[in-house]
């Protein structure tokens, strides 16, 4: 990963101002990173769930049970559970589906978990390298008022 | 300016204050007041926008609803395939019976089992009321902009003129 901005510019020879408008900055990044976050966490556990209901709902066993049928957020039918041809329909974003099997569709939400996991992780390490870099911009910023308090006391 | 003190939803019109001479004090006090109000308005403003942006939502949805109803009306003594969200990606294949009976999903963990022509008029009825808020709410938020205006421009008058009072006392 390329070196960031802040540590090609001198950190002393920048006053206090500035260094409290950098603090600023780097904690509003750490923000966005953090939603960006929770929002990856979020999408991963739907695609736990995805798994799971994959894995417990499309059998044979169930096949003919009475289920409600959901036709909208608010209408449900009665209905039977059909089986055909042990498939289902995966929504795989941009407008596109596509029918796979159970087990081709547990496959493919693991991946989808897979990814999110590493990218989670990703942001975890990019969130601590800037709390790294708030904590030293903070601590040239007491040093400095350490130093002008002196020479103002002089 | 409307001669009538509140529209139709209580919401108290804003004067336009007309002034010949102010002394300093009495104008300090104008300003206040002036902000006062337009600090009620705007929060008035922010809490119609809020259901506009829910009513916005839930329009659609009550027309997908009604429109479905409606198709079940028409296949009533068939059994349909269908394909039914299982999930927020996966979808699976279901047929739905025969049937002269709907379930709504009223909110607050509430279902209720209606005929099919009962659900109709329900659902017809929650899309007239949900149209007839919002035009309402969209009429408020014009006359909320108008009042706030209103009090923008007062206080730019008073406000010029203690600028006019300080000049002549120097």
């Amino acid at each position: 990963m390329s070196t960031p901005e802040t540590q090609s510019i001198d950190l002393t020879k920048l006053s206090i101002e500035q260094l409290s408008e950098l603090v600023k900055q780097l904690n509003s990044e750490i923000d966005y990173l953090a939603t960006s976050s929770a929002q990856l966490s979020q999408a991963l556990t739907k695609f736990t769930e995805c798994i799971s209901c994959v894995k417990n709902v499309v059998k044979d066993e169930n096949n003919g049970k009475e289920i409600l049928v959901p036709l909208t957020a608010s209408l449900y039918v009665p209905g039977r559970f059909k089986l055909k041809d042990n498939k289902v329909l995966v929504d795989i974003g941009t407008g596109y589906f596509v029918e796979k099997t159970a087990e081709e569709a547990a496959v493919y939400y693991e991946g989808k978990c897979e990814y999110l996991r590493k990218s989670i992780g990703g942001l975890e390490g990019a969130i601590d390298a800037k709390n790294a870099q708030v904590r030293a911009v903070q601590q040239i910023t007491q040093e400095k008022f350490m130093k002008e308090r002196k020479t103002a006391a002089k | 300016m409307d001669s009538s003190n509140t529209n139709g939803r209580g919401i108290p019109a804003a004067e336009f204050y007309e002034f010949k001479e102010l002394s300093l004090e009495e104008a300090e006090k104008q300003l206040t007041r002036f902000q006062e109000f337009i600090a009620k308005y705007r929060f008035m403003e922010t809490s119609i926008v809020r259901r506009v942006a829910g009513l916005d939502e839930k329009l659609p949805e009550i027309e997908k609803t009604l429109q479905t109803v409606t198709f079940l009306e028409a296949e009533q003594d068939e059994n349909l395939d269908v394909l039914y969200e299982l999930d927020d990606t996966l979808y699976a294949n279901a047929q739905v019976t025969a049937s002269n009976t709907v379930c709504l999903w009223l909110g607050a963990n509430v279902m209720l089992e209606y005929p099919v022509a009962e659900a109709k008029t329900l659902l017809t009825s929650k899309l007239e009321a949900a149209k007839e808020t919002l035009k309402t709410c969209k009429e408020d938020l014009e006359f909320l902009r108008a009042q706030i205006t209103t009090m923008e421009v007062n206080t730019a008058r008073v406000y010029n003129h203690t600028v006019e009072l300080k000049r002549r006392q120097k």
